[in-house]
């Protein structure tokens, strides 16, 4: 019942906001001039193209400075197609809608490339974007007997579209608010919150499992979407598209634009593009310094705003209305996952690896032999390569020979969005959340990279998604009971405990613990402790975990690995590593 | 005349929306070690970080040396003698060990002494600073800090993470060495190094001491048992 009136609620609230929507049109078409409603439409097609940077680098953290270039592409392209083919308003749709996709598809394909090869945020793929738009912007000033050059390419009529007629304006602000709908839309669904994401720690997305790069792909090319759009509009508004339409200058300018208004939240792009442009209308031409003042305008914004004005305004709004906090809703089960159970290994097996950082050798042709099924522990003196091990078995550190191998296949080359299919998860030495969402999306994510089927991506179910395992690891962590806290506000202890719970939620069965106790009192020490023995207990996962405190090694590990110089020095039952002379020559062991 | 060497009164300062420490109140006399410990989230690193000038204080007092401090960016406090060893990030990755010791130090000190205070160290010279491991990296951040022979207040958070035992025990010899006037605010969970180094543990918890712990009161079931209330 809860569910029923919660869903016709929102129902409520969505018609009640598009007829708003539609009054404002309506009232905008009645009180303005013609004039300022051209001026006005052209704001809105700029808007459009912010929408996409707001994506892109407000929710992915890509920073797109090639936006031009596809807005260009939208507009050159649409033109083109109009040239050659009738001009009746129906065919005109086709074809604008035919660029539109294309163009989306080369800028999938073109992130897709290059993002495969780097994780984490990259200025190489911004500055590759700034190419293509000055690359863009050339070929449309010299190919002129195709794009006409310098003077631009005039935009042939179509028969019954006028862009200063009412219907014009109204169809821009219709296709405004689709834009800044599905923006807004997709910022919520699964796809949007793993954005952001990735935009906070790439490579902990990727060990969740996803494949990040065709992610932000997909991203970038509902970026580059958008603004062949309002290419395309803005042909049609034009009449005529010139090379400045794709050049550099224009990107920043929509850059700067999005910054303006919020990069974070889709208004914000629109409240940027309208707020620039009306501004730089009414004060141009009667402010001699007019981009001086432009300029620090944009500089106070950066320095003392930097959520822009939308992010302003909402901070303002948070903290007049208290943290209104999710609704309650219903918890469910994720679906069983479709994880080919046949990869999932128990056995790890390192072989002969031998890993290098430059010229100094960490691991040294180490064999080890892990037990499947049980906790043990890796100790051994700083530098003994102990992370550096987990680094290798995570792909972090490709060994330079040797294999590591989970059940019958090497994970030498395996990337690492791979891994979770066998099972393997690993908690940093320095915790690895992601600080700019929630408790409860940090644990939306660990959940969704055993159980999101691809059309989970834009669905709402898995919001709701819950497993048993947060509400044992809330007995214990206190934190876990404000799920809307922000991630950054939590200590570096509480960090620590947030990743064990996140990777815990992934079902793995080969877990690599990297010193999970670090900065924790003996107390929370031996509550952590209990999480990891009572957990590894019901799944019987493979555990390995690597740790200083001695307290901790012998309550955890029934077996006992000890490393020293990237070579094993012994290994055993924690009583026989006690009194084995050769590691306490070099590693004395003390507790907390 | 004598005052404090670091008097902080009703300090509140945290993160953005919410307060993490809420008007504490602190006295430090020179060449005196204290310890700070409190379950995770208490406030510790948060109140390192705010005496060192690295987050604004947003009420309160802070004197220095009978000084107020309380709006002195984080720079000058370094030049007056605050220094923090903080819990992360705590070398430059792409410097040299070395070049990481020269960084900051003038010319009276003696970069060679602080090199071979950790032997790890030492055998890693010349290599970048970011190929070390993480306990090594907490050693060098260690090492760097304690050679440095102008500072009056030591700031240290968290330093034995990743740190096997028997470099602990050096951390606590160069604690024990350090110039006589010289004063040690620690937040550490190890309580091995609380024992033999500090002259005093302060408890802390939601942001606000909540005990102290001294002289004869200072053993393991005290401390064990303070961090379990």
């Amino acid at each position: 019942m809860m569910m029923i009136r919660g869903n016709s609620n929102k129902t409520l609230k969505m018609a009640a906001k598009s007829l708003v929507c539609v009054l404002v049109v309506l009232a905008l078409v009645y009180v303005l001039p013609t004039f300022q409603k051209y001026q006005l439409s052209q704001l809105l097609i700029y808007a459009i193209a912010c929408l996409g940077i707001h994506l892109c680098w407000g929710r992915a953290g890509i920073l797109p400075l090639g936006q031009a270039a596809f807005f260009g592409a939208g507009a050159y392209s649409f033109g083109l197609l109009l040239k050659g083919n009738a001009s009746d308003i129906f065919t005109a749709s086709l074809l604008f809608l035919f660029s539109v996709i294309a163009i989306a598809l080369v800028a999938f394909l073109i992130a897709a490339m290059i993002l495969r090869r780097q994780v984490g945020p990259s200025p190489q793929f911004a500055i590759i974007t700034l190419a293509l738009t000055i690359l863009f912007g050339q070929i449309a000033l010299s190919w002129s007997s195709v794009t006409g050059g310098f003077n631009g390419l005039l935009i042939p009529v179509i028969s019954g579209v006028d862009p200063f007629s009412d219907a014009f304006f109204v169809v821009i602000c219709g296709v405004t608010l689709v834009c800044y709908t599905i923006a807004r839309w997709v910022g919520g669904t699964p796809l949007g919150r793993l954005w952001m994401a990735a935009a906070d720690d790439e490579l902990r997305v990727q060990l969740f499992g996803f494949a990040t790069h065709l992610l932000k792909a997909i991203c970038f090319a509902i970026g580059a979407g958008f603004a062949a759009i309002a290419g395309g509009l803005f042909a049609l508004h034009q009449g005529l598209v010139t090379p400045q339409n794709s050049g550099f200058v224009f990107s920043a300018e929509l850059l700067i634009w999005t910054a303006l208004g919020g990069r974070k939240h889709p208004s914000g792009a629109i409240i940027g593009a309208i707020l620039a442009g009306v501004l730089s209308l009414a004060l141009r031409d009667k402010i001699i310094w007019w981009e001086l003042i432009v300029a620090s305008l944009f500089i106070l914004v950066v320095l003392k705003f930097p959520g822009g004005i939308a992010g302003g305004f909402l901070t303002l709004i948070s903290r007049y209305k208290g943290n209104s906090g999710n609704q309650e809703v219903q918890p469910i089960r994720p679906p069983a996952d479709e994880v080919d159970k046949a990869t999932l290994a128990r056995e790890i097996t390192v072989q002969k690896v031998t890993v290098d950082a430059g010229p100094v050798r960490i691991i040294d042709n180490l064999s080890l032999d892990i037990k499947p099924g049980v906790t043990q522990c890796i100790i051994g003196p700083n530098g003994a390569g102990k992370t550096s091990l987990f680094n290798a078995m995570t792909g972090m550190m490709p060994p330079r020979s040797g294999d590591i191998i989970a059940g019958t296949k090497s994970l030498n080359t395996v990337p690492a969005w791979h891994l979770q299919r066998f099972g393997v998860q690993r908690k940093f030495q320095t915790p690895r959340i992601f600080v700019s969402l929630t408790i409860r999306e940090n644990l939306w994510i660990a959940m969704w990279s055993k159980h999101l089927q691809r059309r989970d991506y834009l669905s709402h179910a898995p919001l709701k998604w819950h497993l048993d395992i947060i509400d044992d690891a809330a007995q214990i962590f206190d934190f876990l009971r404000y799920p809307d806290m922000q991630a950054e506000e939590l200590s570096a202890g509480e960090r620590q405990q947030l990743e064990l719970v996140m990777i815990h939620l992934c079902a793995p069965t080969i877990l690599l613990l990297d010193e999970p106790c670090a900065g924790l009192s003996p107390r929370e020490t031996a509550m952590v402790a209990d999480f990891i023995l009572t957990q590894q207990k019901q799944s019987g996962a493979t555990c390995v975990i690597i740790e200083h405190d001695m307290a901790l090694v012998s309550k955890l590990a029934a077996r006992v690995i000890v490393l020293h110089r990237g070579k094993l020095l012994a290994e055993g039952t924690w009583q026989a590593i006690q009194k084995n002379a050769e590691v306490r020559a070099v590693y004395a062991g003390g507790i907390k | 005349m004598s005052w404090p060497l670091l008097h902080a009164q009703d300090i509140s300062a945290g993160y953005g929306a919410g307060a993490i420490l809420r008007d504490l109140s602190l006295s430090l006399n020179p060449a005196k070690v204290i310890g700070v410990i409190g379950r995770n989230g208490a406030g510790k690193s948060t109140l390192l970080r705010t005496l060192v000038g690295e987050l604004p204080i947003d009420a309160g007092q802070l004197l220095f040396e009978n000084t107020d401090i309380s709006k002195m960016p984080a720079f000058v406090r370094s030049r007056i003698g605050i220094h923090l060893t903080p819990q992360d990030n705590v070398v430059f990755n792409a410097m040299t060990v070395f070049d990481n010791f020269v960084v900051g130090a003038n010319e009276n000190a003696d970069v060679t002494a602080a090199l071979n205070l950790f032997p790890n160290i030492a055998l890693r010279r010349d290599v970048a600073a970011g190929r070390l491991s993480g306990g090594e990296r907490k050693l060098l951040a260690f090492a760097r800090s304690a050679f440095r022979p102008d500072k009056k207040l030591w700031l240290i958070d968290e330093p034995t993470e990743g740190v096997q035992a028997e470099n602990i025990s050096i951390m606590a010899d160069i604690i024990r060495a350090r110039p006589a006037e010289q004063s040690v605010l620690i937040a550490e969970q190890n309580i091995t190094l609380l024992l033999s180094v500090a002259d005093e543990v302060i408890t802390i918890d939601s942001g606000i001491i909540t005990g102290i712990i001294s002289g004869s009161g200072l053993t393991r079931e005290n401390l064990v048992r303070a961090l379990a209330l």
